[in-house]
């Protein structure tokens, strides 16, 4: 059954901060409103369009790098402008596939959710290894309360 | 990317694109002689193996699925079917049938994705499956039905299609009804057709020359086209069971790679994956996919890397009739999975991951306590066969401008499907904050 809104979790829980968005897809298990669904997805473009396939809205939560303080939240709405607030660099890893490659697949397929949310927590620590850093952990609380005020304002905006 | 004067010039590229994760390539050239090829890998230093020491034997398959995204069956199946050596545990029949269709689903993900995301815009001359998806929309959405309906098998039988979490040491938690399976079945007839036109489709692509040389070693088995069961072979004859692997192959560190490169002892590189797996067991493939294959021009042997695009696609077809003959035959096993007794052991395990052969290799004590953990993934054996193939590669292409002989190479990369895993998600932005 499609239900109008997703939370789409991306990350690797094997490096650190990259973590921090399936973390906060666990405290959301019990506290999203039952017309939303909550997927944790490895950030492959093909399975994230499936994920928001039919919904309304979709909100994605995602490491972000902007250098900002470690643990920053930041919020871009992808729905209302044709390019994210930025792009990306090419010298830092792997962005060969992801969501931008998802957005812009999705976009050529016309199979875009009706609002796209990116909730983005700025990361400290990427290297091997489990937990957070201090700074995101502590902002996992608060990133996971902006995910609930998007789908409340989103789902009937 | 930089020129340097006359016939002597550096080709660089930081990070390839559309590969599975984070690599880089490097190019020398010196009057007029490629002087030295290196594919970097930023692959994970061993952390898993050394993450894995110290931990319960059961808890092997949930970790090891993390390695990859794309292929967490392949680690899966290596690594309980290892552990399962070490503790002498025997899987009923019906529990390797589902493992078997599990990892079909994982074929036809896997093959899908990079035949049509990643590969096919090369051949078409597009930068992007973005691009492709503008122009040929019905195609790359045919493609990602195809990719969404291993992804459905991985659903059911894995419990979620990233990461399956249904897999235990010795079969699975909770073993599907001949119902749940059978639910599959009419998209599986579609994926079919679907896959039939996909190797109808990449047969028409054109092809540059090239011919891989060197061994090429998959796994053979004596009625199957190999997957999760079988002997290691190579086509200059080795035929050995999978606890010998150790014995014929290394691993070396090199200083440009946090991969390590696989080598045969006393030999030279070595290629797995499709081509391998094909060339070796072209006769275990059904009817319906040697018919398509005579018709695409590759029957029997395939060397050319560039065709290895054909080959994913036959292994498709053949991955979707598969699964269909496995879910026809399927009777629920009396026990889900087998007990782990308390027994320790070295154990190996063997099986074709979509990319080629994966072993992993572990040390169990008595109290089921993992250690020591050996991992050797496909694409850390096809290194140097990479690097060595695109050293002649370039060398026959020096008149190309930077750009066109970079694009051929990171091309030519691409034959490999290199999954360079474990990469972070992070998203780099910049911002202009005006």
């Amino acid at each position: 059954m499609t239900l109008p809104a997703v939370v789409i979790g991306i990350g690797n829980r094997y490096r650190r901060d990259d973590g921090s968005a399936l973390k906060v897809l666990e405290i959301l298990t019990d506290r999203v409103p039952q017309s939303a669904r909550l997927v944790e997805s490895d950030g492959e473009p093909a399975r994230i369009i499936d994920s928001w396939n039919g919904t309304d809205v979709a909100v994605i939560v995602e490491t972000v790098r902007r250098g900002d303080a470690p643990g920053t939240i930041a919020t871009i709405d992808w729905d209302t402008q044709d390019s994210p607030a930025g792009s990306p660099h090419h010298d830092h890893g792997s962005h060969s596939l992801g969501i931008l490659e998802a957005i812009a697949l999705g976009r050529a397929l016309e199979r875009m959710p009706r609002h796209l949310r990116l909730v983005g927590i700025e990361p400290l620590d990427l290297g091997w290894g489990e937990g957070l850093s201090d700074p995101v952990a502590g902002s996992i609380d608060a990133a996971a309360q902006l995910v609930l005020d998007s789908l409340r304002s989103l789902v009937n905006g | 990317m930089t020129h340097a004067n006359g016939a002597s010039r550096t080709l660089s590229v930081a990070s390839l694109a559309r590969v599975e994760g984070e690599g880089a390539m490097h190019v020398v050239v010196r009057d007029g002689v490629v002087s030295d090829v290196e594919l970097r890998i930023f692959e994970p230093p061993r952390f898993f193996e050394a993450f894995l020491r110290g931990r319960a034997a059961t808890e092997v398959p949930d970790i090891a699925a993390r390695i990859c995204g794309i292929c967490p069956v392949a680690y899966q199946m290596s690594a309980c079917q290892a552990i399962e050596s070490a503790c002498g545990i025997t899987v009923d029949e019906q529990v390797l049938a589902l493992r078997r269709l599990l990892y079909c689903g994982e074929w036809i993900e896997s093959h899908a994705l990079h035949i049509y995301l990643l590969h096919a815009p090369d051949f078409l001359g597009y930068e992007s499956s973005v691009a492709l998806a503008q122009d040929h929309r019905a195609i790359v959405e045919r493609g990602l039905q195809l990719k969404k309906v291993g992804n459905d098998i991985l659903t059911v039988l894995g419990g979620r299609a990233i990461h399956p979490v249904n897999v235990r040491v010795g079969g699975f938690y909770k073993a599907p009804s001949f119902a749940e399976l059978d639910a599959l079945t009419e998209r599986l007839r579609w994926a079919v057709d679907a896959a039939i036109e996909t190797v109808q489709w990449v047969a028409g692509f054109d092809f540059p020359d090239l011919q891989l040389e060197g061994d090429l070693v998959a796994m053979q088995h004596e009625h199957e086209y190999p997957i999760t069961e079988g002997r290691i072979a190579s086509t200059s004859g080795l035929d050995i069971t999978v606890d010998h692997f150790p014995e014929h192959f290394s691993e070396e560190h090199v200083a440009h790679s946090t991969a390590l490169h696989g080598r045969m002892r006393g030999g030279g590189t070595y290629t797995v994956g499709p081509l391998a797996r094909y060339n070796l067991n072209y006769d275990r493939l059904p009817a319906l996919v040697k018919e398509l294959a005579v018709a695409a021009g590759v029957a029997r042997e395939c060397r050319n890397p560039f065709q290895s695009i054909i080959v994913r696609a036959l292994e498709v077809v053949f991955a979707c009739d598969e699964a269909l003959r496995i879910i026809a035959a399927y009777t629920p096993p009396a026990a889900p999975s087998a007990e782990m007794p308390a027994r320790g052991g070295t154990g190996h395990g063997c099986t074709e991951a979509p990319r080629g052969l994966l072993y992993h290799r572990y040390t169990v004590d008595d109290a089921g306590v993992i250690r020591d953990a050996v991992i050797v993934p496909p694409t850390s054996q096809n290194q140097p066969s990479i690097e060595h193939g695109l050293r002649e590669f370039v060398q026959h292409r020096l008149h190309l401008d930077d750009a066109e002989l970079t694009r051929q190479c990171e091309q030519a990369i691409r034959n490999y499907d290199p999954c360079i895993s474990c990469a972070t998600h992070f998203l780099d932005l910049t911002v202009d904050r005006g």
